[in-house]
């Protein structure tokens, strides 16, 4: 297992002028971790963080795309899988922290927790896909997933982050501040 | 193929739609043949309609237009996504086929189900979603006015199409 901190912070030492989308408890460590003009956060609209960037993908096409999404999350669209298997765009990463848990509302064990595998899903939906449990395994692994034409799937096995709530962020002006960056 | 048809994939190329988020329904039945034979729409279609509502957002902060195309059943299931649409103020263009619009109007007597017809309409109002209905071929540039509104107003706005041929939902419309 890793820390979903350190995992992050493995993502924001690779990244240079990507896009990251990051939903529901990863924005908390991420907006530790960055909070550059790049970012943006997908709070509430439950699941849908793939699926808003896949849209960026196909508007972007010359960036690559990060999202960082919750297993409770993916659960939630996880017929997103096959739609950006269907899609194919070759500049999203989709990153996946599993800790079995819904977060959010107080760590509650996911339906299923412990009996399937999101990775072995991602790929029997047309991705490839990798997963890893151990932060100095990601770490090795990392640089040639960055340099892969996608989509890429990758699950991050990663215990319950610390109890604390989100801190307060400006969500609304911060998609204006990402809008306007895009268009720059 | 329907005139209809052809005249909303005209009104979208003209107000500049690049893509088609697509769920197929049978209400909206007339548009695709005209759309998936229009080589400057590019259609992607999505398993779930609130995939396209969020695909289309990503599109939209990208720099590029597009409308989510459904049935009213799939925006009811997109509830969520859509009122978070709404509340950052993303201009949205939803196209929703009208399940239960035309069929009612010609049996008031209540030959179908009126679930659609009297959920339609109010579902978008809570949701502070403002819509035109488009029921014949010259209604079809409200189609082009809610784009330019969506984009104007920064909101998401609806068009609700009603079916424009005889297609039977799950079964053969006239051309086979």
């Amino acid at each position: 297992m890793m820390q979903r901190y350190e995992a992050l912070q493995a993502i924001r030492d690779m990244r240079t002028d990507e896009i990251v989308l990051a939903t529901m408890s990863a924005i908390k460590d991420w907006h530790k971790l960055s909070s550059g003009s790049l970012d943006f956060y997908v709070a509430e609209a439950m699941g849908y963080a793939s699926s808003l960037g896949l849209g960026l993908c196909l508007s972007q096409p010359d960036r690559k795309v990060i999202v960082l999404d919750g297993d409770g999350s993916l659960l939630m669209n996880l017929r997103t899988l096959v739609t950006i298997a269907g899609v194919q765009p070759d500049n999203l990463i989709h990153f996946v922290l599993e800790n079995g848990l819904y977060e959010v509302p107080g760590g509650i064990p996911l339906p299923g927790a412990g009996k399937y595998n999101l990775t072995e899903l991602a790929r029997a939906s047309g991705l490839r896909a990798y997963g890893f449990d151990q932060l100095a395994d990601f770490r090795g692994q990392l640089a040639a997933i960055w340099k892969e034409a996608g989509p890429t799937f990758v699950s991050l096995k990663v215990d319950r982050g610390p109890s604390e709530p989100f801190a307060p962020i400006a969500y609304v002006e911060i998609a204006r501040r990402f809008e306007q960056a895009l268009k720059e | 193929m329907t005139r209809r048809g052809w005249l909303i994939c005209e009104a979208l190329r003209n107000s500049g739609i690049e893509y088609i988020a697509w769920v197929p329904d049978s209400e909206t039945h007339f548009i695709h043949d005209a759309m998936l034979g229009d080589s400057s729409l590019r259609v992607i279609q999505v398993c779930s309609e609130g995939e396209g509502i969020a695909l289309c957002v990503g599109l939209h902060m990208g720099g590029k237009r597009g409308v989510a195309l459904m049935e009213n059943q799939g925006a009811f299931d997109s509830g969520n996504i859509l009122r978070w649409a709404a509340g950052y103020r993303f201009p949205l263009v939803l196209l929703i086929g009208y399940l239960g619009y035309r069929l009612i109007e010609e049996t008031p007597a209540g030959k179908m189900r009126k679930g659609q017809r009297e959920i339609t309409e109010p579902f978008l109002k809570a949701l502070d979603i403002p819509y035109e209905l488009v029921n014949s071929d010259h209604e079809v540039d409200r189609i082009s006015e809610a784009i330019s509104r969506a984009e104007r107003e920064s909101r998401p706005v609806a068009v609700l199409l009603a079916s424009a041929d005889d297609f039977v939902p799950g079964g053969r419309g006239t051309d086979g």
